[in-house]
Order: structure tokens, then C-alpha cells, then sequence
């Protein structure tokens, strides 16, 4: 990391392997899951040191936080597994040759989903067992809650499945989109659904309205997605800087595209937008990370992950740290000011 | 360093598993990671070993020839996640399996041809069977065609004659491809792996293994080859126009083409790949010193138009 690695209120760890995920526990500790199955925590933000729990026999390939502290993995050995802020770690699921691939929990149900194959399986609450909502016509391509937990949205080739859990019984929607749909988001609101396709677009869906948008302008899948605090803009990956798209949410004007940051050589593989704040933080494929103030729709440079591509960036529910990985496991956790003051 | 991938194809019951599982259990040092479609044939303990669903896409732009595989976007994705557990992946595909979708899949992902390099195509072909399956279906055919390595197996059930006509008919079919004689896939696994076939850098020469002279040879499955030579500089600008029109109008029928051409001006070869509709260019090694320049190209198809592609050819090279 050069100086980088001497950035006050920035610490660095390299945990050696793929970083497949971060995350931040509701109790405040930081997760980093790994592609050896490890899942490396950071228990105290305030202090350096990071203990490592092996927990599945091949790489984990999801992660989501657990309502009551510490997180769920799913992995390449069809485990699903909670590591507890204990340090203790129990199997919730098995699937024999199989991969979990997927999982989404809603903060505000404490339902949680994981996706396997092509099959979904959903879990109403913290001690309460799967139940296998079916098996969709592709594998599964992203899994995620809107922000009441009434809906699950899973994609897959020729568009998205929602299961409406609101009404007391479980009914089912098909959205159609052209192609391999991936990674969906809900805004805040819970009115859109952002979902990435592969071939170089966002779909945007107007739940509300029952209409779609497709959004072009893409030079590579943009596989990472995410919403403003405000709902106003959805960002993404897939271009040579940060993509956002403005949304004009009362006059219902088409969605502008602005790009911005653009760098050279390289892409934009991650984005994770401030819960709070009209800020955002990047990640490149050749490791920089850049931190973006969306109103006026600049990034500043922050650090570099020794030149390795960034694989995850998460921010804490208040706000005040970020967290990302990368390609090689170097690691990061940073205080807010620390990005600002870039 | 992108990760090696060896696609292994063949007809059911040819002897891909044998193949697989000489190369899972070989003193090699090696570790690879499996991309299997049954779990139960695999007969060594391999925590790497990962199963497939075979699903294949069509891609947004309407064609029916361009699809990908899916699941293998998927799993060579997260495997690479991996990367150094293993020093390669093998991808089994079913017996009835078009190769196409997987060879496109390293073209039409970028994640997937980021992390990963298609080293090879190997088709293994049941010798006693090989003609009565080609005759019956297409599948046959196209692994054949989309084969860099056909490894003609079981070749102890056929008397020498009949062998030497088995190999003839394959050799019709896909005269490029390299051809292997042998009994219960016992072959040299530096032959099979490590082969960068689709490495363009690096491809030197485009010879037929045996047949030469005719510039085209039509078969009764429709499978057709034509070859084209020219001992004049080719028009780079002029050649990727044509190409790119000739693989947008007839890619579908078009299921391999592959070239090296000498480009007026430049030292260094300029090379071509392309599988129905996808094509890719690059600057190929330097020509030596003395060697003698030709561009050469070969398409394999179905009623493809000799005259047609021989003429668009020659309007590369100036019409000379």
C-alpha cells in the first residue's frame, strides 16, 4: 500500500486470500469473508487486531448479517452457517454438493432467504426452519428483501421473481426482462427495483407503475448496485468511473445517466452508497478506492489496495465506518472523516 | 496469470471419464478444479469437484447461435475466487453437448475471460462408434468440428483398416484439429493439457493434419471446409469488414473460422479466431527472417459458399 497503509483512521490487514464479502454486524463488529472458508472479524472498529474463524471446507460465496449479531455464510461446500458474536458458529443448512450462492436477510422482518442453484429457500424468521419456495427456470442470480421485508426479489435468466409474504400467505410474481438478470436492489422506498443484466444494462422497475426501463450505456456488466441514501440515485459499476442514475421520482422523467471519475485502464467494480449522507464509496479494478460526493457528482482518490482489484465495500448502519476487500485480501476499515478528508 | 480451462467433449459412453480420471490420478503435481455434470463417475476423492446444470442462454441479441453457458459463468466465476488452490479447471460437458455455448462463454464474459484462459477443446471419440454417430446427429459433428485435440479412442475394438477409415472420416470433418490414437484414453497428459490452442499469440501455422490440395471438402453431414491461401499482403481494415459482415450474415452457419494473415507493412503476423458469430483479432508472433508470407484462412460450416468466400478473400488482399 505504499503511504497509503499510513492513512490515519484507515486500518489495513491482508488476509492473504479473495475477500468474497464484508460486512458490518449489528453488534459493530466487521466481517471480511474469505475465499478458504474463513471469515476474518475486526470485534473492536476502534482497534486493529482481527481474529479469523474457518467455518466452511471450500470458499464462502455469500454473507448477509444476522438480526442478533455476527453474520450467515453461505458456501462452495452447500453449507449455511452463523457465526454468533461469541465466536461460536452453528450449521443451519446443508446441501450436499450443491453451492449456496446467495442470501439476503430483511433488517426489518428478520426473515432471511438463501438461493441454491435454481432453487430459493426461504426463512421467516431466526430459529424457524427453510422452506423451499421452488425451483426457478435459471439459477439464481441475486436475492434481496425490499426494505419492509414484505417482498423477496430473486433474478435469473428472463427476469425476476417476487414472493409477496405481506398478506399473511405467500403469492408469487414474474417480472419479464430480456437476458440474465443479476444482483437486485431495492430503493429505499421500496417503489424501485434496480436489477443489473449481464449484457451491459440496468433494468429499472417501477413497482408502483408496473413498468420497466431499460438502462443502457454500460461498457461491461455492471454487476454492483446500489441506492443513494435518498433514493434519488442508483449507482453502479460496469463503467470506467462511478455510473449514477437520477431519478426523477415525483415528475417521472427518464432516468439520467452521469458518469463521473472516470479513470483509465481500469473499471469501476464496486460501489457502496452512505446510509445517511448523499456520499458514496468506489472501488477499482486495479484497487484504488475513491470516495464520491454525489451532489456534485465528483470522486476523490482515498487509497489503493495494493494495486489489487476491489471485490467488497460495505458502510456501517451509522455510517461513520466503511469497510471492503479485495482480490488478494488485502482488507481495509476506515472512519468516515478519514475518507472526507481525502 | 489467467487460469487454464480444458473442456472435455465426446459423445456418451466414448470414454471423456476415463480421460478425467487419468488426469485427476496422475502423478502430475497438479491440482484441478472439476466441472462435472454427474457427481458418481468421478472416482477420486476431489473437494474441487463441482457440478453443472448445462444451461444455456441466448443472448439479447436475437441470434439463436449466440448462447452461453450460464452455470459456467457462474462457477468459473467463483472459482477464480480461489485462485491458487488449483492449478486448472476441467470442464466435462454432457454427451450430446454442443460445444459452442462453452467456448462462447470465454468470449461474451468478461468476468469469465478475465479469470479464466480456454486452453483447449479435447474431444474424445468412441472409434467403433464415431461414424454411425455422426451420421445420426449433429452433435457428433459439431464436437468434432469445435475440437482442438480428438482422441480417438477405444481403438483396439477395430482391425487396422477400419481404424485408418475412422480416422479418414474425422479428418474430414476437422482436418485441423490434432488427432491421437489410442486405448482407454491412454494418452500423454503433456498432449492434453498445456496446449493454449486458443491462445492466438501463439499460433505459428494453419495446417491440415492430413488432407491437403482441394480447398474444400464437402461432406454427407453438410460439414464443409473451406481454406484459403494467398501469397499477397492481406488489407487488415478490409479483411476485418468483410470478416465481421461474413460472420453477421452466415455466423450461424459458419462454426469455426480461424486464420493467419500477412499484413502489408507489418512484421508481425495478424491472427483471427472466430466461433459462429464471435471473432477475435490479435498480433500474432513476428515472421522470421527468410520465412515465407502467406495469409491463410479456414472456415468449417454448413453450406458455406466456396465461391462466395473465396472471392471476399481475394478483395482482402486487393483482388490480386
Amino acid at each position: 500500500m505504499s503511504d497509503d497503509s499510513q492513512i490515519q483512521g484507515v486500518s489495513f490487514w491482508n488476509f492473504g486470500v479473495h475477500a468474497t464479502g464484508c460486512l458490518f454486524g449489528t453488534e459493530g463488529a466487521v466481517y471480511f469473508t474469505l475465499a478458504d472458508g474463513s471469515v476474518a472479524r475486526v470485534a473492536d472498529p476502534s482497534c486493529a487486531s482481527a481474529d479469523r474463524f474457518g467455518l466452511h471446507g471450500g470458499g464462502i460465496l455469500c454473507q448477509a448479517p444476522a438480526p442478533s449479531g455476527g453474520l450467515f455464510t453461505g458456501g462452495d461446500d452447500g453449507r449455511l452457517v452463523q457465526l454468533a458474536p461469541s465466536g461460536e458458529s452453528v450449521e443451519l443448512a446443508a446441501l450436499p454438493g450443491q453451492w449456496i450462492e446467495h442470501l439476503a436477510v430483511s433488517p426489518a422482518s428478520a426473515a432471511m432467504a438463501m438461493a441454491s442453484g435454481k432453487n430459493v429457500f426461504f426463512f421467516p424468521g431466526p430459529d424457524a426452519s427453510g422452506i423451499d419456495l421452488g425451483a426457478l427456470p435459471s439459477s439464481v442470480g441475486g436475492l434481496a428483501f425490499s426494505p419492509d421485508g414484505g417482498l423477496l426479489a430473486a433474478a435469473h435468466y428472463g427476469g425476476v421473481t417476487l414472493w409477496d409474504f405481506s398478506a399473511g400467505q405467500t403469492s408469487l410474481a414474474r417480472i419479464d426482462l430480456r437476458g440474465l438478470s443479476l444482483t437486485p436492489v431495492f430503493d429505499p422506498s421500496g417503489q424501485y427495483l434496480a436489477v443489473a443484466n449481464q449484457e451491459k444494462c440496468v433494468s429499472l422497475i417501477d413497482l408502483a407503475r408496473n413498468h420497466v426501463l431499460e438502462l443502457p450505456g454500460y461498457a461491461r456488466k455492471p454487476a454492483s448496485l446500489c441506492w443513494s441514501a435518498g433514493g434519488d440515485t442508483l449507482l453502479t459499476s460496469g463503467n470506467a468511473g462511478f455510473t449514477a442514475w437520477d431519478i426523477d421520482r415525483e415528475g417521472g422523467q427518464s432516468p439520467l445517466q452521469t458518469q463521473f471519475a472516470q479513470q483509465e485502464e481500469t473499471f469501476l467494480t464496486q460501489v457502496s452508497a452512505h446510509p445517511l449522507f448523499p456520499v458514496a464509496i468506489g472501488g477499482f479494478s486495479e484497487g484504488s478506492v475513491f470516495i464520491a460526493e454525489l451532489a456534485a457528482k465528483a470522486a476523490v482518490y482515498v487509497f489503493n489496495l495494493e494495486a489489487h482489484k476491489v471485490s467488497a465495500l460495505a458502510w456501517s448502519a451509522d455510517g461513520m465506518h466503511a469497510c471492503g476487500g479485495s482480490a488478494s485480501g488485502v482488507c481495509f476499515l476506515a472512519l468516515l472523516p478519514a475518507l472526507l478528508g481525502a | 496469470m489467467r487460469i487454464p480451462v480444458t473442456v472435455l467433449t465426446g459423445y456418451l459412453g466414448a470414454g471423456k471419464t476415463t480421460l478425467l480420471n487419468r488426469i485427476l490420478t496422475e502423478n502430475h503435481g497438479r491440482r484441478f478444479a472439476v466441472v462435472v455434470n454427474e457427481f458418481g463417475e468421478i472416482g477420486v476423492d476431489n473437494d474441487l469437484v463441482v457440478g453443472a446444470d448445462e444451461e444455456i442462454f441466448e443472448m439479447n441479441n436475437g441470434c439463436v447461435c449466440c448462447t452461453v453457458r450460464g452455470d459456467l459463468m457462474r462457477i468459473l466465476g467463483n472459482l477464480a475466487k480461489r485462485k491458487g488452490a488449483f492449478d486448472g479447471i476441467l470442464v466435462e460437458t454432457t454427451g450430446l453437448a454442443d460445444p459452442a455455448p462453452v467456448i462462447q462463454t470465454f468470449y461474451m464474459d468478461e468476468d469469465t475471460f478475465d479469470a479464466c484462459a480456454l486452453d483447449s477443446v479435447v474431444t474424445v471419440v468412441d472409434a467403433a462408434h464415431i461414424e454411425t454417430q455422426l451420421a445420426r446427429g449433429h452433435e457428433a459433428v459439431e464436437q468434432l468440428v469445435f475440437a482442438d485435440l480428438i482422441i480417438l479412442n477405444k481403438s483396439d475394438l477395430l482391425s487396422a483398416s477400419e481404424l485408418a477409415r475412422v480416422q479418414f472420416r474425422i479428418n474430414t470433418v476437422n482436418p485441423y484439429a490434432r488427432l491421437v490414437v489410442a486405448e482407454r484414453c491412454n494418452v500423454g497428459l503433456d498432449i492434453v493439457l498445456d496446449r493454449k490452442s486458443f491462445d492466438l499469440t501463439r499460433l505459428l501455422s494453419l495446417e491440415p493434419e492430413l488432407l491437403t490440395g482441394d480447398a474444400a471438402h464437402v461432406h454427407d453431414d453438410g460439414i464443409a471446409d473451406v481454406s484459403l491461401v494467398s501469397d499477397h499482403p492481406v488489407d487488415a481494415g478490409r479483411f476485418k469488414a468483410w470478416l465481421g459482415e461474413l460472420l453477421k450474415t452466415k455466423g450461424q452457419d459458419i462454426l469455426r473460422a480461424k486464420g493467419i494473415l500477412d499484413i502489408q507493412d507489418s512484421d508481425r503476423r495478424f491472427v483471427f479466431q472466430g466461433v459462429h458469430m464471435l471473432s477475435e483479432f490479435s498480433t500474432g508472433l513476428p515472421w522470421r527472417e527468410g520465412e515465407k508470407r502467406q495469409s491463410k484462412a479456414v472456415f468449417i460450416g454448413r453450406g458455406l459458399d466456396k465461391e462466395a468466400i473465396t472471392a471476399g478473400f481475394a478483395a482482402c488482399t486487393g483482388g490480386r
